[in-house]
């Protein structure tokens, strides 16, 4: 016993200056969500852009009814542009959609090509700029959580 | 003055301790011996120790407190109904957030099953569907013989005799652990909650008093709902009866997903059969045996006994660590008129293994496990039970994200101490632990770059491929 626990101690020791502590995760671990955002509601961003900004839309009307909702975007493809902005805490989607993010980091974990799901709550028009500003995004893997919740969309979004 | 008796040999006394080395015996009777800190007076008290139940290693100290700190004067007898189980989830989210995030749990595991998603699969559904109990009362279903009936008198013996009674009865029928308290009015007592719980999610449950009366009563307002009115715990009832089962770390290392919750339900399943069982076991005896009206722990704290016990110490993570089996025990109890010898609280250096490691808190999904180094005596809500110096949980957090993803257990998965039962590292790690907490920041990283901890991708559906031993324990 004196030498398993000898043993073991030099084991420690060793590692324990080889490694540092992780809090990593299991990659089969679903993602937490804030459970608002399962009220979110599926949208492109063109459309979603079109309320706010195309000639058919009004944009008094549509700060009205989406500033401050939440919204999901599904199927984005990765692209080389949506890293440019990483160091600033945001990435666009689709160049439309200014997306600040929980945490910008997650992004890194995808390449170009790949797939995700960007849900946020839209902040409304950023002045300058015929685009929309998202905040509080989360980026997950396209299809990896069923948003919006059966039931929980609560918001009608215009088709044009 | 308590009296002390002897029945049986030393020989018989040393092997009941798990010590039969020649020479100990000497130092056994009336003085210390290792793995006790208070002197052994006679057989009888070292039978009844939870020391006898298993051969545990001298490492595990009995001591006269718990190594978490409880004020009595603070902590009230509880309300059930306040648990995430029941009303406090709707009570901590509101009404319509409550039902978004069930919404959201459906549609997620509908999602993930379609997917194939490891852990999620339909074999998984099926295992974690196929849950089957039996009837569980308070009172117990009855079906026994009495003394009365097989006309004889009623059982008679002393407490010690009485625990070994009851523990070996509960090992054969699936027990891992069994350790008995004794309640006290100013302080175990109030580890009995002052409502149980309810038959239907969110509907108050029966008031649980304690009352100088002979007989139990039984007395929801409403048996559908099993809500309402009141169940009489007799004060003579004064013991409590402490059982774990054990679950299985191949199952649980699987979390989240259907395969790791199917072990909670298992325990749950199981439960229900082995109370039913102690319940009649004790009616032929001539006593009491009151318990849970749920498959889980509702009408006490079960963890608080357990440790009051000596079956372990509780931890960041709000349960029960055995030296033995970790987090990998579900803890059920059973009150009963039938005297017992206490146990004493255990110490094996889990407490300040917690301040330092926080593996849970780093790895909860929910993030509801505080990262705090030290146990607080502040509450997060009314969920929490008040007058235990401990890292109390997030519960409104933690639960929203077990509906969201169908289960989870990962703190469970995670812990250093849920790992391969006798493994000779694991003991070796966990009797420096208990001697002395310099090497814990050193065992958290071995821990971590061991890779121990959760199966992930195609590890977890490799389940089905396994050879496990009965009842999944590796």
């Amino acid at each position: 016993m004196r030498l398993t626990f000898t043993v073991v101690a030099a084991i420690l020791l060793t590692v324990t200056g080889l490694c540092g502590c992780t809090a990593a995760r299991a990659a089969s671990i679903p993602l937490n969500i804030p459970p608002e955002y399962y009220n979110c509601t599926e949208v492109t961003p063109q459309v979603i852009c079109d309320a706010y900004f195309s000639r058919y839309g009004n944009i008094a009307e549509a700060q009205y009814r989406f500033d401050g909702l939440l919204f999901v975007f599904k199927n984005v493809e990765v692209t080389d542009s949506m890293f440019k902005h990483i160091d600033e805490g945001y990435t666009w989607v689709d160049n439309l959609v200014r997306c600040f993010c929980v945490n910008i980091d997650d992004l890194k974990r995808y390449k170009i090509g790949d797939k995700i799901d960007v849900v946020g709550k839209n902040e409304g028009v950023v002045l300058n700029f015929t685009g929309l500003k998202f905040g509080d995004c989360i980026i997950m893997p396209a299809g990896s959580v069923q948003l919006p919740a059966p039931g929980g969309t609560g918001v009608a979004v215009p088709v044009y | 003055m308590a009296r002390y008796h002897s029945t049986i040999s030393r020989r018989q006394f040393l092997k009941a301790l798990g010590l039969g080395g020649v020479g100990l015996g000497a130092s056994a009777l009336g003085a210390t011996i290792p793995g006790l800190s208070s002197p052994i007076h006679d057989v009888d008290e070292a039978i009844a120790s939870p020391l006898s139940a298993m051969k545990r290693p001298s490492w595990i100290k009995e001591v006269d407190k718990p190594t978490i700190e409880i004020d009595w004067s603070i902590m009230k007898r509880f309300n059930y109904y306040e648990v995430m189980w029941a009303g406090g989830f709707a009570k901590a989210w509101g009404n319509s957030q409550a039902a978004l995030i069930t919404s959201a749990g459906a549609g997620n595991t509908a999602l993930w099953r379609k997917q194939n998603k490891p852990g999620y699969t339909l074999a998984d559904t099926a295992l974690n569907g196929c849950t089957n109990q039996a009837p569980i009362s308070f009172l117990g279903p009855r079906s026994s013989a009495t003394p009365a009936t097989l006309g004889v008198p009623r059982w008679e013996g002393t407490p010690e005799e009485n625990a070994r009674l009851v523990r070996a009865f509960l090992r054969i029928h699936g027990a891992c652990h069994v350790g008995f308290v004794e309640l006290e009015t100013n302080t175990t007592e109030k580890l009995i909650n002052a409502y149980d719980g309810a038959k239907t999610l969110g509907v108050q449950g029966p008031r649980l008093d304690i009352l100088d009366v002979d007989e139990p009563v039984d007395k929801p307002e409403d048996p559908a709902t099993g809500g309402g009115g009141y169940r009489i715990i007799p004060k003579k009832a004064r013991w409590v009866i402490v059982y774990s089962l054990r679950m299985s770390p191949e199952l649980i290392h699987r979390a989240p997903g259907m395969i790791s919750s199917r072990e909670h339900g298992y325990m749950y399943d199981l439960r229900t059969l082995v109370q039913g069982q102690l319940q009649n076991f004790l009616r032929t005896l001539g006593y009491m045996g009151l318990g849970d009206t749920l498959p889980f722990a509702a009408f006490c704290q079960s963890t608080g006994f357990a440790v009051l016990a000596g079956l372990g110490e509780t931890c960041r993570v709000m349960h029960t660590i055995t030296p033995e089996y970790g987090l990998m025990e579900r803890i059920f109890v059973v009150v009963t008129d039938l005297p017992l010898a206490p146990g004493k609280p255990v110490d094996f250096g889990v407490t300040k293994f917690c301040r330092v490691c926080k593996k849970c808190a780093d790895y909860c999904p929910a993030h509801a496990i505080p990262l705090d180094t030290e146990p607080s005596w502040e509450v997060k809500g009314p969920y929490n039970r008040a007058g235990v110096r401990h890292w109390y949980r997030a519960e409104p957090l933690c639960r929203a994200y077990i509906f969201t993803a169908g289960a989870c257990a990962v703190c469970f998965g995670v812990c250093p101490y849920s790992k391969v039962h006798n493994a000779a590292y694991t003991n070796a790690w966990q009797a420096m632990a208990a001697t002395t907490p310099i090497f814990d920041r050193a065992i958290r990283k071995m821990d971590d770059f061991m890779g121990y901890g959760l199966r992930s991708g195609d590890e977890v559906e490799k389940f089905w491929d396994l050879e496990l031993p009965p009842f999944g324990w590796t």
